[in-house]
């Protein structure tokens, strides 16, 4: 082929992918068994966005479940935009980490089972995000940070595209979640037919490192009767488990470990992004309530087996499903990517450890603390 | 079944990109082209063939810098940031120059550091004007995994560097060379490439595969790491849009053997 040949190869190839994406449209909304399928394309755009990352009342920190103090359903207008954050996820080890709105592990999204959610991501890895300053109430989650800030971030620069995969969604990924480029911004929508506890990660290639360099949260979908335990429950929380594969490396920081993530072995195990976290902010409760715990084993390659030390879980809901009772149950065993919904009597007062029973997972840091005060009698 | 060509389009840019006279070749950027022997690799995008041979070719062995664009666009009004169509270039076009045809006092615009901010358009356009094109896809993998493919430790050493940039634009040569010559193949400069959306739907290859979450693995030939880093590269590159530029998408230029006698002389 000579160069006047594949020039014009090149140049007709970028016609038609101009005309086709223009003309790619939306087959329409439909519903079936109650649920709503077909949502409009999503839109990938340029914007001058410099407000706050993280927007939308139901969005927290975890191990925080924001209230759902709506009845029926709403549509959630979301943003949790992806970009780069130097963190620390156990003493001395700090890393450029890949976020979603500047915390390992992202935002909790909370919706009810039937709402729709309008998302949208800024992809502003080639940014210096503050996310320490949040400039008004955009969302509990900025406040909750600024004011926490566990993982002591600082805003840092790694360009990449980055794409962001919902598994509560029911959609066309090659269109939702694909991948957008840095200074790019995606909307679309979809709407949380199922209730469950589920995992949002980017699902750009190599998956593997996205996912290992933190770019994973939960959204819970709660179902749209409720649980049929959701009056007997006393405390929520939620914990998200996730292996880390990092090596130390320049200027003090540690890095992504290719070799170790391709074998699995894992450099840290940690609940909610830090080795400390639950031991020096410890779940509290007291002698005599039941704790519910929305856990999320985000992987991106391990599996969990979780267990509170001294509790039995009373009921456990598979996945976060209602319909999928357990009752009784030592450990959940959860592979990357799922999730449950356990809950338990806290029996007296004292210390309880929430672990991976998996100990070789546990000594690399998955495990925490919930802290029993005195039985309360009014 | 694909829409008609929109003719007013394609007319646009045919008037664009053409009557670009060939250029003096040596004094844009030609003259240190680096001869790239023919041969065949195994490409870690397989459609149809993982084994794609490529054609001898030259090579620049550095991206193209801001002194080098700002020569273009002194010679070539229609690509002054002021006077670009919207079609061609956002408004993120050149902007970290301080005008037209001033490259300003901000950082990334230094002279010797390669040019950022620049549309696919711009881009081809700069290496027409040179006497060449931009390097296809092939070319570009071709030359990259150089050194690298089969090399998962070398590969390693690349991926931690991705999760650790210390991120900052440095002169275009100064990285080492790669064993065909060449630099920067690796750095935080991407490059465009003349068929950058080559395996993404709608394209002329057909192929109903994105690169998405699910799809990569087909496309893999292999599941070594030095596969998955040169994957890596094309991702990047694929998820961009062809008026688009960002501060870290630049490009260098290629040529066929036979336009070196205007002007690229071989130093291998």
């Amino acid at each position: 082929m000579t160069h006047t040949q594949r020039h014009a190869r090149g140049t007709l190839a970028l016609i038609l992918a101009f005309v086709l994406g223009a003309s790619a449209s939306a087959e329409g909304e439909y519903e079936l068994d109650g649920m709503i399928f077909g949502m409009p394309p999503a839109q990938v755009f340029q914007e001058d966005y410099t407000g706050p990352p993280v927007v939308g009342d139901t969005l927290t920190l975890l191990p925080e479940i924001a209230a759902l103090d709506y009845e029926g359903n709403v549509t959630h207008e979301v943003r949790i935009d992806t970009f780069v954050q130097e963190i620390e996820i156990a003493p001395g080890v700090r890393y450029n980490a890949w976020t979603y709105g500047g915390s390992v592990p992202g935002p909790v999204l909370h919706v009810r089972e039937g709402d729709r959610i309008i998302y949208r991501m800024a992809n502003r890895t080639n940014e210096e995000v503050v996310i320490t300053e949040p400039t008004d109430a955009s969302s509990p989650f900025m406040q909750q940070l600024a004011t926490s800030n566990y993982q002591h971030a600082e805003p840092a620069i790694a360009p990449m595209p980055h794409s962001m995969d919902f598994h509560a969604g029911t959609v066309a990924a090659n269109d939702k979640w694909r991948s957008i480029a840095p200074g790019e911004t995606i909307e679309f929508e979809w709407v949380a037919n199922y209730p469950g506890v589920y995992i949002y990660h980017c699902g750009t290639p190599m998956v593997l490192m996205h996912v290992a360099m933190g770019q994973y949260g939960v959204v819970v979908v709660s179902p749209r009767d409720g649980f049929p335990t959701d009056d007997r429950v006393d405390r929520e929380f939620v914990v998200v488990q996730s292996d880390f594969y990092l090596s130390s490396g320049a200027g003090g920081l540690h890095q992504f470990d290719a070799v170790a993530a391709f074998d699995k072995r894992a450099s840290q195990v940690l609940f909610n992004g830090h080795r400390n976290i639950l031991s020096d902010q410890p779940l509290e409760a007291n002698a005599g309530e039941r704790v519910r715990i929305y856990f999320l084993n985000a992987g991106p390659s391990l599996t969990s087996t979780f267990h509170v030390i001294g509790a039995i879980f009373d009921t456990v809901y598979f996945e976060g499903s209602p319909e999928n009772v357990q009752r009784g149950v030592q450990s959940v065993l959860l592979g990357a990517g799922m999730g449950a919904v356990v809950e338990f009597i806290v029996p007296e007062e004292g210390e309880y450890y929430l672990v991976d029973h998996e100990f070789a997972d546990k000594e690399k840091g998955a495990v925490g603390v919930l802290r029993a005060g005195p039985r309360q009698t009014n | 079944m694909r829409p008609a060509l929109p003719i007013a389009l394609a007319s646009l840019i045919a008037g664009l990109l053409a009557g670009l006279a060939p250029a003096a070749a040596a004094e844009r950027g030609g003259s240190q082209a680096v001869a790239i022997p023919g041969g065949t690799f195994e490409t870690v995008l397989v459609i149809d063939e993982p084994q794609v041979e490529v054609e001898p070719f030259l090579l620049a062995p550095t991206q193209v810098t801001n002194a080098e664009f700002l020569a273009f666009v002194e010679d070539q009004p229609q690509w002054r940031r002021s006077r670009v169509p919207s079609l061609f270039a956002t408004t993120t076009y050149l902007r970290h120059w301080g005008d037209d045809t001033d490259l300003g006092d901000v950082p990334a615009a230094a002279p010797d550091l390669p040019v950022t901010n620049v549309s696919w358009f711009a881009a081809a356009s700069y290496c027409t004007w040179a006497g060449g094109r931009l390097p296809t896809e092939h070319e570009w993998e071709y030359v990259a995994a150089q050194g690298v493919r089969g090399d998962d430790a070398v590969a390693a050493q690349h991926f931690a560097w991705y999760s650790n940039p210390h991120a900052s634009l440095r002169p275009v040569g100064q990285a080492p060379a790669n064993p065909f010559g060449i630099h920067d193949l690796h750095g935080m400069v991407l490059e465009w490439v003349e068929d950058y959306q080559r395996v993404l739907p709608g394209t002329d290859d057909g192929s109903p595969f994105g690169l998405a979450c699910g799809a990569a693995a087909r496309l893999l030939a292999g599941n070594t790491l030095s596969d998955q880093l040169s994957l890596m590269r094309h991702v990047v590159r694929m998820n961009f849009s062809a008026a688009t530029g960002t501060g870290t998408l630049g490009f260098r230029c290629a040529w066929d053997v036979a336009d070196a006698r205007v002007g690229p002389t071989t130093r291998r």
